[in-house]
């Protein structure tokens, strides 16, 4: 499946700014997640996660909506075409 | 006096010429702190019931807080209060500025601003030195060259608050200026200080603030310089400032897009987001003794707005000039926010008006209309900032949109209240609120009207862990928001270094004792957001305004969102309502939105019997 991916004001050093990944792996996002961990390095996992948590400020929406508020939360099902973007939290603007 | 303090609060008539010293009383500093809490508290004493804004009998407040003018984080903030012109209710309306540091410098807290000078004037204060001089010559000038006029008469680092043309002009968006970028925009606050014929407030102290525990207070500073170094949000607000709240909203589906017509604009990547923004980024600017520095100035170098220079655009001017017109030309978009600048309006009311007209022509509404000499596309961004000026100036079709959405869609009739976004008259800022349920709640019981600035749910419901198109948790999310809020603008701090830091309300009671040297815990903080919001609910009930007006547009109750993440999104009325509800329960209100015997009781607020609620019965 092909998977569009954007991240926005976040890991400028650890992934490219917007692309389409081809992905074979399992249809599940943690396994989509780690699938970038062991393409794009280390340094991906220590800018998301700490003690194997999601960092508090870091924001993953998925096709629009925040991982963390789906029913299945980083164990949501994901397809052809679904859109990832990685973000900052914010508050206000 | 406590200490943070300077104990005055200076009362100016501008009809008489008198001017007197107000004490601060116990009451003010133990339960209203400063800021919003005393703007909720004075003016309902000051101005009488039924009070029209834009008459001498309105008065027009600049107040400042504790921490105002000490090292604590985001203390270079004033709001000014009055009865708003658009919503007939409280309005509160903050900028930063010199202006804030030079009133408490001066010796004064606030300034209350009563009657109606007999000419243009300029209202001087030089320590305990007032003056109202005439400012005929200055009437007509911009706000721009008004503040350099100012600053080259009393010298630069005066504190300056400003109206420009709009503010004269009585036009119901109009803002206060101050530092040339720097606006109490919202709700109106430039049209009363235009109606007071008072073009300009000049401020020049040579006090200081007396800090209760100055060591401690250092090493606060110090361990908040430590937490925002590590702080991966601070850092990215520094980095990018507001304008990345675009490509956020725009992957969320919520960006105001063709006067909320539509909620994505694809043209927005790479132009009008923070991407595209940080093209003309020159450098980065803070506001006095702000160690975020999120503001930033930027120059158009090339094209037909080459040479334009401001600071900014921030994220709601992108969104409101920007996406909400279907323009997509970042240049144009400083331009216009330049011209909303120097005419002073507020970037957020003119951004809808002309999104609202823009509307009005593609659905054919203007047909007929008097002294249109062209029609206004969705795009069009040359005739949409010749159309700043005419609004500014209330020149033909520009005094229509003057009075703001609201009263413009009653004008035009046909069904446009519909898509007139605005509640309490007060226009939306750059957030559609059916993208999230908390979102429409907020807006709908902002005592001020629409407003992001009371609470900002989307961090909880559109990127953290609750769904957007539920209302449960939504009430109390709302009021929490609301409520820390209330804290952080009584104390007068600047709420995104709270928030980047973070700060938490705890940090801020000990930054509290540690300046005024009173015992504030954090319950007193929390309990005095519950006094301020239910005294400024019962300002507005006295002026009729009540349940009805917690609402919203009929767009977005009945037209879903048409495309994007939230494809379908609306927010249904029964839901609604039934959050509306839950939300005056948490604050202790009945049904109406009318706080109960008990609430007032426990507030130590005056009993029911002291205001008249019209239409109670």
């Amino acid at each position: 499946m092909k998977i569009e991916m954007t991240r926005i004001g976040i890991l400028e050093n650890e992934l490219p700014p917007r692309c389409r990944i081809d992905y074979h792996g399992r249809a599940i996002f943690s396994d989509f997640l780690k699938y970038l961990v062991e393409e794009y390095g280390p340094k991906l996992t220590a800018a998301l996660f700490e003690k194997d948590q999601l960092k508090p400020h870091i924001v993953i929406l998925l096709n629009g909506r925040s991982v963390r508020a789906l029913p299945e939360g980083i164990n949501s099902p994901i397809k052809d075409g679904d859109q990832i973007v990685f973000s900052i939290m914010i508050d206000g603007g | 006096m406590a200490y943070g303090y300077s104990g005055k609060i200076l009362v100016v008539d501008l009809s008489s010429g008198v001017h007197q010293e107000q004490e601060l009383s116990d009451i003010m500093i133990k339960r209203y702190v400063g800021g919003r809490g005393w703007g909720s508290l004075l003016l309902g004493e000051m101005v009488s019931r039924g009070t029209e804004p834009l008459r001498p009998g309105n008065s027009l407040l600049f107040l400042t807080g504790p921490i105002t003018g000490t090292p604590a984080p985001g203390g270079s903030k004033y709001v000014v209060v009055t009865k708003s012109p658009v919503s007939g209710g409280f309005c509160d309306s903050y900028s930063s500025g010199r202006l804030a540091l030079e009133m408490k410098a001066a010796g004064y807290d606030g300034i209350a601003i009563k009657g109606k000078a007999k000419e243009p004037s300029v209202l001087s204060i030089n320590d305990r030195k007032i003056e109202i001089l005439p400012a005929r010559d200055l009437w007509g000038q911009d706000t721009f060259q008004t503040e350099t006029f100012l600053k080259g008469k009393f010298g630069e680092d005066s504190g300056t608050a400003c109206i420009g043309p709009a503010g004269e002009n009585l036009v119901a968006f109009a803002s206060i200026n101050s530092d040339y970028f720097r606006q109490a925009a919202r709700g109106g606050v430039g049209a009363v200080m235009g109606s007071k014929n008072l073009k300009a407030v000049v401020v020049r102290g040579t006090g200081g603030v007396r800090c209760y525990d100055g060591r401690r207070l250092v090493e606060m500073v110090k361990e908040y310089k430590a937490r925002l170094t590590g702080s991966d949000q601070a850092q990215r607000r520094m980095k990018y400032g507001t304008p990345l709240t675009l490509n956020i909203t725009n992957s969320l589906g919520m960006l105001p897009t063709r006067n909320f017509q539509e909620s994505v604009f694809p043209e927005a990547t790479g132009e009008i987001d923070g991407d595209g923004f940080l093209k003309n980024v020159i450098r980065h600017r803070g506001c006095i003794g702000c160690l975020i520095a999120c503001s930033k100035i930027s120059r158009v170098e090339k094209g037909e707005f080459a040479g334009d220079t401001l600071e900014g655009p921030e994220y709601e001017t992108l969104a409101m000039l920007g996406s909400n017109l279907g323009v997509a030309n970042r240049a144009a978009v400083i331009r216009a926010n330049l011209v909303c600048d120097r005419l002073g309006l507020d970037t957020i009311s003119a951004g809808n008006a002309l999104g609202f007209l823009m509307e009005c022509f593609e659905k054919g509404f203007m047909r007929g209309w008097p002294k249109i000499d062209r029609e206004l596309k969705f795009g069009d961004y040359r005739f949409g900032i010749e159309l700043l000026h005419r609004i500014a100036y209330r020149r033909g079709i520009g005094d229509l949109l003057a009075d703001g959405v609201r009263l413009a869609a009653r004008k035009i009739g046909q069904g446009a209240e519909d898509f007139a976004m605005q509640t309490k008259g007060l226009e939306f800022p750059a957030y559609d609120p059916r993208a999230g349920y908390g979102i429409a709640l907020a807006y709908a019981v902002s005592p001020r009207g629409a407003c992001h600035r009371r609470a900002w749910p989307p961090r909880i419901e559109l990127l953290g862990n609750l769904p957007p198109d539920t209302i449960e948790g939504k009430p109390e999310i709302v009021k929490e928001m609301f409520d820390e809020n209330a804290i952080f603008h009584s104390l007068l701090v600047c709420d995104f270094p709270c928030k980047m830091a973070p700060l938490k309300v705890k940090d801020f009671a000990e930054y509290l004792q540690v300046i005024s040297g009173i015992p504030f815990s954090e319950s007193d903080l929390w309990s005095l957001a519950d006094r301020t919001e239910t005294r400024i609910r019962l300002f507005n009930l006295r002026e009729g305004l009540r349940r009805a007006e917690d609402t919203l547009p009929r767009r977005i109750f009945e037209e879903a969102l048409p495309g994007g993440p939230r494809k379908g999104a609306r927010i249904h009325r029964e839901q609604f309502e039934r959050m509306l509800k839950s939300y005056y329960r948490l604050r202790g209100w009945d049904e109406e939105g009318i706080p109960l015997p008990e609430t007032l009781q426990k507030l130590a607020l005056p009993s029911s019997e002291d205001y008249s609620f019209p239409g109670k019965t």
